[in-house]
């Protein structure tokens, strides 16, 4: 019994309405990351949970336990709520060692000096940093004082793990390894996990559901696949890396293999898109097109199968990535970004088709 | 070129350093220097030096006492007030630093403006008080007044090293179950430790250096040695070998601790980025 249940949790900040009627459900033994632009309220609610932060409107549990209730004023302190938890600046004990750092929330606990030292020691094992216990703190790179605050934040087997933006303050590589880390130690802890952070394939690699937040608001909640393939609004679509956004009038209606599509006309383009149930023939929408969703074609070549509309261009500018290339793509409508494989196979001045698989385009 | 211009900047610097060392240098010649050279016209830079001076302070048989039973009672009540003040200081900072309650912020402007006061303003009052409670010229009242008036500006210095302490931390124990106090004690004395002392070496100086609640507030028993430098200056003239040779004396602890604690005090007054 360890979920944790927010119901209509509300904050403010002054005029700042920070978080605001925010309902979530996290799952026993599952990982869910809050992601959201920067000022988005996932940190503050974070912080609601790990009760460093009280809130105006709602009420919080924790393993079935009510832990705070914004209508009676009552809130348990974060010592009595059995949480971890992880922050971004890590918040080591500069002026203790290794060892000290995670036996510290044993000891302001009294827990028995013998049974610190082998809870101390499993703590270490499991992220690695065994052989260091002597090393103080402030001797340990930014990764490993990275595993001493994940330690640390373990070490007495906390029902709920949270972490605000744990993997921020590293270098794109080190980030890169301690994902496949933490989620393998989650995996292997099986315990409930809340995560915070703005780097959209961080939470994407990471979590088991997702809760997309803007405003103070959760815009939606799913597995990482269904929120990327199923935006369920345009900012959303627009978080999600949809990089081109088109106007036009809905024209027709059907039914597709994975819920609703429109076919909507803009000056010169025509489209099939997913679509939300509500829009119907005749009401102005937004097309949203993710660069991942499109390919070239040349003139005269067989578009792919599933094809939902397609759009001439030229080609403006070739971006580099590695393993693929950006490719800009001006048309009379808007600029498109296609990411296709290296090499492009289309030089800048080239004029091709964009083509959209209807799948892949979201109308709202 | 850029030699020359580095050596210019030092023009400025060393015309200060020697309009504030000169004296004390003169001083301390003239701590050195035999009875008749001390007044010689134009004043002599080469002379035969002498301890005389220094050995006059440490005669018991002297007419006042030897200076050390003066040095004694500075060095007590300095201590003393030091203690306090610092201990008063720390709490309070941490209370201004990390809790929020109303009243807080016109509480610290509060402290800085007792800090405004003429001291003069204060004295009579606080002899009429320290009669009232039996404490004039005895350690505990003038360790006391010394304590009460270095606290608001240690309050201030300490909440400075606290502030600087990041929020993190604070969060990071509250999540471990660490009590405040425990905290305090564990987590940010240890953490400010160097500012801390710091603090408590200039409210040392402030009271050891103290000259005029001193000598308005003690008589014999607890009479500082900055009172007593003042019974060289008599009605048949100053001495001025002796009372050289105990300002010099007097002026030993400063100077150590001004070099011992150079880096941390201007770091506490002048702010700077926590290093952990």
């Amino acid at each position: 019994m360890s979920q944790v249940i927010l119901e209509q949790v509300g904050r403010r900040f002054g005029i700042v309405q920070a978080v605001a009627d925010v309902s979530l459900e996290i799952r026993e033994g599952e990982f869910l990351t809050l992601l959201g632009p920067s000022g988005c309220g996932k940190t503050t609610t974070l912080r609601i949970v790990a009760g460093l932060e009280e809130h105006e409107d709602g009420r919080v549990y924790i393993g079935g336990r009510l832990v705070s209730d914004a209508a009676r004023r009552w809130f348990l302190p974060p010592e009595r709520r059995q949480v971890g938890m992880v922050f971004q600046s890590y918040a080591v004990w500069p002026h203790m060692t290794v060892f000290e750092n995670v036996a510290f929330p044993l000891r302001v606990r009294h827990m028995p000096e013998s049974e610190v030292r082998q809870r101390v020691v499993w703590a270490l094992n499991l992220v690695g940093l065994e052989g260091l216990e002597r090393r103080p703190a402030t001797a340990l790179s930014g990764g490993q004082q990275q595993r001493l605050a994940i330690a640390r934040a373990i070490v007495y087997e906390p029902r709920v793990l949270l972490l605000d933006e744990p993997l921020s303050n590293l270098d794109a590589k080190l980030r890169e390894g301690m994902r496949v880390e933490l989620k393998s130690l989650q995996r292997r802890l099986g315990i409930t996990t809340l995560y915070v952070t703005h780097d959209q394939e961080e939470a994407m690699v990471l979590s088991d559901r997702l809760a997309i937040m803007s405003g103070g608001r959760i815009l939606q909640v799913g597995s990482p696949e269904e929120v990327y393939r199923r935006p369920a609004s345009p900012e959303v679509a627009a978080f999600l890396g949809a990089t081109t956004v088109l106007e036009g009038e809905v024209r027709a209606q059907r039914r597709g293999a994975d819920g609703p599509e429109v076919e909507v006309v803009g000056p010169g383009w025509a489209a099939w898109c997913r679509a939300t149930e509500g829009l119907m023939p005749g009401r102005r929408a937004r097309v949203y097109v993710r660069a991942d969703g499109l390919r070239l074609l040349r003139d005269g070549e067989t578009p792919p199968a599933g094809e939902g509309g397609r759009w001439w261009g030229r080609v403006e500018q070739l971006q580099f990535r590695g393993g693929e290339v950006s490719v800009v793509v001006r048309a009379d409508c808007g600029v498109f970004r296609v990411d296709v494989p290296f090499p492009a196979g289309v030089s800048e001045g080239d004029e091709v088709w964009v083509v959209g698989s209807s799948d892949r385009i979201y109308a709202f | 070129m850029t030699v020359g211009r580095q050596a210019w900047k030092h023009v400025p610097l060393a015309a200060a350093a020697l309009w504030f060392a000169g004296p004390l240098a003169w001083v301390a010649l003239t701590s050195l220097k035999p009875a008749g050279d001390i007044l010689a016209v134009p004043p002599r830079i080469w002379f035969r030096p002498t301890l005389e001076w220094y050995a006059a302070l440490w005669n018991p048989q002297a007419f006042l006492g030897d200076l050390r039973g003066y040095l004694a009672n500075s060095l007590v009540i300095a201590l003393a007030s030091s203690g306090w003040a610092t201990a008063a200081g720390l709490t309070c900072g941490f209370a201004l630093s990390r809790l929020r309650f109303p009243g807080r912020g016109a509480l610290a402007w509060g402290l800085l403006l007792l800090r405004m006061l003429p001291p003069v303003a204060t004295a009579v009052p606080l002899f009429v008080l320290l009669r009232a409670v039996g404490a004039v010229d005895t350690h505990v009242g003038l360790g006391a007044v010394y304590a009460a008036v270095n606290l608001p500006f240690l309050v201030w210095l300490l909440k400075g090293f606290l502030d600087e302490v990041p929020r993190e931390l604070d969060e990071a124990a509250w999540i471990d179950g660490c009590p405040r106090w425990l905290y305090l004690t564990r987590v940010l004395l240890p953490l400010t430790a160097p500012g801390i002392a710091a603090c408590a070496g200039y409210s040392f100086l402030v009271s050891w250096n103290e000259f005029s609640l001193a000598l308005l507030l003690t008589a014999r028993r607890a009479a500082t040695a900055p009172v007593y430098v003042l019974n060289f200056i008599t009605d048949q003239g100053v001495q001025w070998g002796p009372l050289a040779a105990a300002a010099t004396v007097l002026t030993v602890p400063a100077a150590l601790f001004v070099v011992l604690a150079d880096r941390h005090l201007r770091r506490g007054l002048f702010g700077g980025a926590f290093k952990g």
